[in-house]
Order: C-alpha cells, then structure tokens, then sequence
C-alpha cells in the first residue's frame, strides 16, 4: 500500500495497541552518540524516519511528532543507551531511519545489525516500510488499509 | 551496587507489582515479546531489562575529513557532508 508524504507532513498508522509515525528524513543528516563516539547517519531526501510507540490516541501521535520535530528539525541528537540501562524501559518511542524499516517485536539482542528493525507492537510485526519517491510503501501480510486508521497531517 | 545489580533489582521490582499471571521481565531472557505494562502504561520493547537497539559500534561507519573547514567526523551513509560547515567536499580518511 502506497502513502503518499510530503515533505511537511506526517504519516500516522494507528492501530488498537499502537502507533507508527512516518515522516521524510529530507535528505537531512542525524546525529547518533553513544558514551565514547559520535556518529553521522547521512540520508538521501526520500529517506524516512519511522517513530513507533506502544499506545494510540492523540496524545502518542503528538509525542511521535514532536519526536521526529526534534530530531529532523532542531537536529538533536539520538542518543545511544548502553544495552541495559535502567532508563531504556522508560523510552515511549523509538525511531529507525533510512530507506527500509522491518518492525518487529521479537527481537535477539546481536541479530540485527542492519539496523533497519524497529520495535513495535504485535499488530505491526513484519510490516515493512520502505522510502518510495513521494511517499512510503507499506508492505505486509494483512490489509494494512483495513486493520489501521492512516492519517497523514502537517508536522 | 553494580550496573547489572540495579537491573536485575528493577526487574524484581516489576514481579513484585505485577500480578502473578502477568509476564514479567525476567533480566536472563533474550527474546521478548512487547507488552503493556501492569498499570496500563507505555513499555517498549525490552531485551534483558531496555530495548534492543543493536550495536551501534558495529556500524559500518567511516571516518572523514572535510576538505573546507578541516572538521573530522565519523559517518555513513552514500551522501557524506560536513556537519560542521555543510560542506560536501569531504574525503574518507
């Protein structure tokens, strides 16, 4: 399924337990810092940022963007915790960015180097979201148009 | 107390409010499904006590040097620009 993005808006697929935000990276650049290193992730402009969060409504959909607002055009950083620490069940959303996202929910920690594997709840596992020009394509088993609500807004 | 005591106290801490019946997050477990917390709250997912986002050192990460400003970095991606002064002329160093 193809959703069309432009590079002022938000794409949101809301399901019953949660929700999956996608948004342009355009063609911006991202900081990655981890305790001892700092690296750029470079993306072409059809590149997307995906935000995934374990709930729904309005209040999640404005916390993913406000999440991508930051990072894409405030620059802030993305912070990399140590695997382990006490803060990382605390986070409420978590993002993926290039030009391909699996989202998946059972993860093994070192199985996934590709790092295009996004967590996110059941209703969404192996749902693929690739960059496509204009837009993303929504790639899955289901009828994605049928088991969630899509909306796409103004960031 | 160490790093790996304060997660495995976290984890207990999480048995002790959640009902029996209920998945917990026990710290040896290496493959976890997501699940709503006991209180209805927001829980990602959690891999051994946090989410598993990968490991960053392995990145095929390469270091530059932009030509116009002198700035080292380390990047990836096809289009590598400074982000010190926007430059694209940047060389793999």
């Amino acid at each position: 399924m193809h959703i069309l993005i432009h590079e002022d808006e938000i794409a949101y697929l809301s399901g019953r337990d949660g929700t999956v935000a996608i948004a342009k990276t355009k063609g911006a650049f991202f900081y990655l810092e981890t305790e001892s290193e700092e690296t750029v992730l470079f993306t072409e402009p059809e590149d997307l940022m995906v935000a995934s969060s374990w709930d729904v409504g309005e209040r999640v959909m404005r916390g993913l963007a406000c999440t991508i607002y930051q990072l894409r055009e405030l620059g802030a950083p993305l912070i990399v915790l140590p695997k382990g620490h006490p803060a990382s069940v605390r986070l409420k959303t978590v993002v993926s960015i290039g030009a391909r996202t699996r989202l998946d929910c059972g993860i093994v920690p070192g199985t996934h180097p590709e790092q295009s594997v996004l967590c996110a709840c059941d209703e969404f596992h192996e749902m693929e979201v690739l960059a496509v020009p204009g837009g993303a394509e929504i790639l899955g088993d289901g009828n994605v148009e049928k088991e969630f609500n899509i909306t796409v807004q103004k960031l | 107390m160490s790093h790996e005591a304060f997660v495995l106290q976290s984890n207990l801490h999480n048995s002790a409010r959640n009902p029996p019946f209920l998945p917990v997050f026990p710290p040896f477990l290496y493959t976890q499904k997501c699940h709503k917390g006991s209180g209805g709250e927001s829980e990602m997912c959690t891999v051994g006590g946090g989410p598993d986002i990968g490991d960053i050192e392995s990145l095929v990460a390469k270091d530059y040097e932009c030509l116009d400003c002198k700035n080292k970095f380390k990047g990836m991606g096809r289009r590598p620009m400074c982000p010190s002064c926007k430059s694209r002329n940047v060389k793999a160093v």
